[in-house]
């Protein structure tokens, strides 16, 4: 009995009408073997295409379905279930690509149209040789892990839990919070980061559904979609955080001062901290590299003042093991090294800071107590503030960090607010997109701040005359004027960019996920799927996936949390049946498979000496199928029968 | 500077390159290569600089008393003659062409460099200069106003 | 002009045992002049060169950084564009000239630094140049553009040479701004004004010397420090000195083994001051 195959070919508006001659294309396809008939449309995508389909495969009783138009990553779901609804097996249809890889590549519409009358021809030999498949369901389990505390992950866990799921929420530094615990006031609206910030994260702490796991990492995550499990690593406080009351007595009496990452360096904190007075938990941290007794064996001071005795200096790493369905991985971002740009002489000329510092010197609770001021502790008479440093150039990061036009005026802002300064911003563009952006540069421009459009050469401390003795200098062209400037201020505050975390490849690899050129994490699609992946179940929100302000932040924490609710709630999904499968007979035992699979999915079997796929973490990548010498594995749906007659239908 | 870098290339891009080419600008060019380095877009600065130069040159738009395209001929012709280049014809040569009362005020100075022995007097010239001169021969520069895409002889 | 670098250069390379044959029968390299009205044929000269070099089957080392620029960019783009290569393979073909692209084009600095080696400089040192304060001058064409031999904005081989030869690399900001080059002899304004203002930055930071390693840099900076103190009413009058002269010094050669005699502005003074015999 041989197949009946209906065949249609998408005019795609003009997208592929343009280039391919589609009705010479129908013409052509109804005449090849099997093919029982042959339509060209002009949206085969929409209600009434699918329509034309369904009712060809009732009427002609069509066995197998081929249409061809776009990619099959943007519409092979679509056509499956319009031929599903049909009572067709879905996997009985087969796409063929006339647009991404035929029309949209030339302008010649005689090549193309040839061209596609190949691909046609080789999706009607292929098509013949499909077989049913079935979905495989599986069970989703509802637990959420978010990796990453900060006001992304925060929004992410509340939303979740708020629906009654159980949420895993890990943090790798002692407190929740993220960047934004140490920013002093936001754009555009000047709202004192902190005021914003810690409600949430008591919310956070408090919530029965929210388990926060801080001071800890993700060290292991395996399993397969719906059936997660995460390995965490608790790693020591030397903290009882059950008994721990955050009264602080610990840190005052502590005798040991260090730098404080916290601050940047800028101020210092004791060997026991808590990275800021309201860091969730309340529960402060021994710095094991510098405290007195870990070092020298010596001190215990705050073990002896602690009035809950909640020191518990015998503290070791904890591993804990948790079930879950689907992961977020919210994990931020780093600041730009600064010191890398060598002509503007961060690490190298006092008083040229970066933007982090700066908010650290004009935070009440920072190093200068909200002072901004020089390294000689003068409040400065002039201050200049730089924009795009490491952003926007090829010779360090090509994309654009989003944040920083905005938060240079907000810094401008806070230095004309706190000080007398003359304030200097040398800027490129003024990317002022977001709701009350444009209008608060409007107002920084009335605040008697001087913009110089330029990008800033170097910045010296060489004078060329006394007007600049003991100053820095910023040499820039000011491009309005068209001539070379030099401006002497006292301070000079870097706007550098956002870059991806240094161990994002790594965690990228852990989760399964890719990432795109710039080092972000990479979404299924920037504009209609930007917070899932091309991995079911694991999603990405906030600047992990590139950079971006608070709001945005804010609104991607949510928009994970509905993915993954929306996901949590189906109780179960459907796994692709476009598998591995390992033909035991032929299967010689040559173990050459099971270290090549990327996704862990094979095993070996030494009792019998075979090697076996477990099917629900198989995701069809096709390598095992390339690598077996004995051919003993086959891809359901691209099998080599499959292939070979697609490829002699285009050699034909 | 009369136009700055980026201003050249805006004239270009208006297509008013005939504006800025009587500039000073590329011929205050030292090739420092501080602009090539730096650019965030990757552009070869220098390179275009010299560009410019040839492009100045071939339309005859140098600017009114510009010296830098005059040394740049002679030493070309010195090269070409010779294959080396010596300081004495070169600055003389030079002098005689744009300053020829300045070729005075410098024999003081011409004086003590040459008691200290450092003036080379002459050009040595080398043996392959006609090997050099068959490879120029043979070689055609890059059509930029199509004006001229000949060989050394054709474009003298 | 540059008589006293090769004389040196001869000198210290024999000392430090480095096999240094000059190329035979080279042509100039073109440098900026040469570029600024043939494209092509400039980077025909430096084809040349590198066919010679390849010839002998020697890396190609160069004293002057303009060089340098030249013969590594043609080098670079004969190995990474191949239209340029072809027309400028056309071209030698010509005259039976062909080049497979071995050779390395290197700066004698580099070649001292990275192969020499420190044990075997210090080995060689006879004086001492007791707290004698230099300002190590890089100008813009060493690292500049391809950053290959060290730091583009902030190189500091030549300082490391110098603390090995036990002179006092001050800080100096401006090691790498250029000297103006050829804008001393068609622009001299502009070219006195950057030469003013590495003056004042090395006397600034305390330098009673600058050591340079280009022969245009080293002209500009000694023989028109009087035109830049007529210009702008300073008093500078700083010895300037080239690497392998200072080198050649500490490696107790004499004043005119080194050429020194040739300078306009005397370093006798200062370095009767810093220079002690050892042992």
């Amino acid at each position: 009995m041989s197949e009946k195959i209906g065949v249609y070919i998408c005019h795609c508006g003009l997208n592929i009408a343009k280039t391919v001659d589609c009705k010479a294309l129908a013409e052509y396809a109804s005449h090849l073997p099997n093919v029982t008939v042959a339509r060209d449309y002009q949206f085969m995508c929409s209600n009434p295409g699918q329509e034309m389909i369904q009712n060809d495969i009732r009427d002609m009783g069509l066995t197998r379905v081929v249409v061809a138009s776009c990619s099959p990553l943007m519409h092979e779901p679509t056509f499956r279930r319009a031929v599903a609804k049909a009572g067709l097996n879905p996997y009985l249809f087969q796409m063929a690509n006339i647009r991404e890889q035929c029309s949209w590549i030339t302008q010649n519409r005689v090549l193309a149209t040839e061209r596609a009358k190949d691909i046609v021809r080789a999706a009607v030999m292929r098509v013949n040789f499909n077989e049913p498949l079935e979905v495989q369901k599986v069970a989703v389990n509802s637990n959420v892990l978010i990796v990453g505390g900060g006001i992304t992950g925060i929004e992410a866990a509340l939303q979740i839990a708020d629906s009654g799921k159980k949420v895993y929420l890990v943090e790798k530094e002692p407190t929740i919070g993220g960047y934004m615990t140490r920013f002093d006031k936001t754009f555009p609206t000047l709202d004192c980061a902190a005021c914003i910030l810690t409600p949430k994260m008591v919310s956070v702490e408090q919530h029965e559904n929210i388990e926060l796991l801080t001071y800890s990492d993700v060290t292991d995550f395996s399993g397969y979609v719906g059936k997660f499990t995460a390995k965490i690593r608790k790693r020591p406080r030397y903290v009882d955080e059950t008994k721990c009351t955050g009264c602080g007595q610990c840190e005052e009496k502590c005798p040991l001062s260090v730098p404080s990452e916290f601050d940047c360096k800028l101020g210092k904190r004791k060997a026991i901290y808590r990275p800021f007075p309201q860091a969730v938990p309340n529960v402060p941290v021994i710095d094991r590299e510098h405290c007195l007794y870990f070092t020298k064996g010596v001190c215990r001071v705050c073990e002896k003042f602690c009035a809950h005795h909640a020191i518990d200096f015998e503290q070791k790493e904890k591993y804990v093991e948790v079930p879950v369905g689907s992961a977020i991985l919210a994990t931020g971002f780093d600041l730009f090294d600064a010191t890398r740009i060598k002509e503007y002489g961060y690490g190298r000329l006092p008083n040229v800071i970066t933007s982090i510092e700066f908010e650290r010197l004009t935070h009440a609770s920072g190093p200068t107590a909200g002072k901004i001021q020089l390294k000689n502790g003068k409040p400065p008479e002039s201050v200049a503030i730089v924009h795009c440093v490491g952003s926007r150039d090829k010779n360090y990061n090509e994309h654009c960090s989003r944040v920083c036009c905005m938060y240079s005026l907000k810094t401008a802002h806070l230095v004309k607010e706190k000080t007398d300064a003359k304030v200097y911003e040398f800027y490129i563009d003024m990317r002022a997109f977001g709701k009350g952006y444009e209008e608060f540069y409007k107002r920084v421009l009335h605040e008697d701040v001087t913009f110089i459009r330029g990008r800033v050469a170097e910045i010296t401390n060489v004078a060329q005359n006394p007007s600049e003795k003991g100053k820095l200098i910023v040499v820039a062209e000011d491009t309005l004027l068209g001539i070379v400037r030099r401006v002497p201020v006292d301070m000079v505050v870097l706007s550098v960019g956002l870059e991806p975390r240094k161990d994002a490849a790594q965690l990228a690899h852990m989760f399964g996920i890719s990432r795109s050129k710039d080092g972000f994490f990479l979404e299924r699609h920037p504009k209609l799927a930007p917070v899932s992946t091309a991995s079911q179940g694991i999603y990405v929100a906030g600047s992990c996936q590139s950079p971006k302000d608070i709001p945005d932040c804010v609104a991607q924490g949510a928009a994970a949390a509905a993915n993954v609710l929306s996901f949590a709630d189906k109780g179960e999904i459907e796994l692709e049946p476009t598998i591995a499968m390992i033909n035991d007979e032929a299967c010689s035992g040559c173990k050459i498979c099971v270290g090549l699979c990327p996704y862990v999915a094979i095993s070996f079997d030494e009792s019998n000496n075979r090697a076996a796929i477990t099917s629900v973490l198989c995701k069809g990548c096709g390598v095992c199928v390339a690598a077996c010498p004995s051919g003993a594995i086959e891809q359901q749906n691209f099998t080599n029968k499959q292939l070979m007659t697609e490829i002699e239908a285009i050699c034909s | 500077m009369d136009y700055t870098p980026r201003e050249i290339i805006a004239a270009f891009r208006a297509g008013m390159l005939d504006k800025v080419l009587k500039s000073n600008t590329i011929w205050l060019c030292s090739s420092c290569y501080s602009c090539t380095v730096r650019c965030p877009s990757g552009i070869k600065l220098t390179d275009i600089m010299y560009e410019l130069k040839r492009l100045a040159i071939e339309f005859g738009l140098t600017p009114k008393g510009a010296k830098a395209p005059v040394v740049a001929k002679l030493f070309v012709d010195i090269v070409n003659e010779k294959g080396r280049v010596a300081e004495v014809p070169l600055v003389s040569r030079f002098m005689l062409k744009t300053n020829p009362l300045g070729a005075f005020k410098m024999i003081p100075r011409a004086a003590k460099m040459y008691k200290r022995g450092r003036m080379p007097m002459t050009s040595h010239k080398i043996k392959g200069i006609a090997e050099l001169e068959k490879c120029t021969g043979a070689m055609t520069e890059p059509m930029i106003s199509g004006l001229h895409s000949g060989s050394a002889k054709e474009r003298s | 002009m540059n008589k006293a670098y090769d004389k040196s250069t001869q000198v210290v390379c024999k000392a430090l045992d480095i096999d240094l044959a000059e190329l035979n029968d080279w042509n100039c390299c073109g440098a900026s002049a040469y570029m600024s009205i043939h494209e092509m044929k400039a980077h025909l000269l430096s084809a040349r060169n590198l066919v010679l070099a390849e010839k002998e089957k020697k890396d190609l080392v160069v004293v002057c950084p303009a060089c340098l620029t030249t013969l590594t960019k043609t080098n670079h783009y004969l190995a990474e564009e191949s239209r340029f290569k072809r027309t400028i393979d056309a071209a030698l073909k010509a005259a039976d000239l062909q080049y497979r692209g071995s050779v390395k084009v290197r700066h004698l600095l580099e070649v001292i630094v990275n192969e020499v080696g420190e044990q075997e400089v210090k080995a060689r040192i006879k004086r001492k140049l007791a707290g004698l304060k230099v300002a190590p001058y890089y100008g813009c064409q060493l690292t500049r553009p391809f950053g290959e031999i060290d730091d583009k904005e902030f190189p500091v081989i030549l300082d490391k040479l110098l603390t090995w030869i036990g002179a006092e690399p001050v800080d100096f900001p401006l090691k790498t701004k250029c000297c103006g080059g050829l804008l001393m002899m068609t622009n001299e304004d502009v070219a006195l004004g950057l030469n003013r203002n590495i003056l004042d930055c090395a006397k600034q930071n305390g330098a009673e010397c600058i050591i340079t390693i280009c022969p245009l840099c080293h002209m500009n900076i000694e023989t028109y420090q009087g035109d830049v103190n007529k210009m702008f009413g300073t008093d500078f009058k700083i010895p300037t000195l080239y690497f392998t002269q200072l080198m050649g010094l500490a490696f107790g050669f004499s004043r005119k083994e080194l050429g020194i005699d040739e300078e306009m502005i005397s370093s006798r003074p200062l370095l009767e001051k810093h220079l002690e015999v050892i042992g």
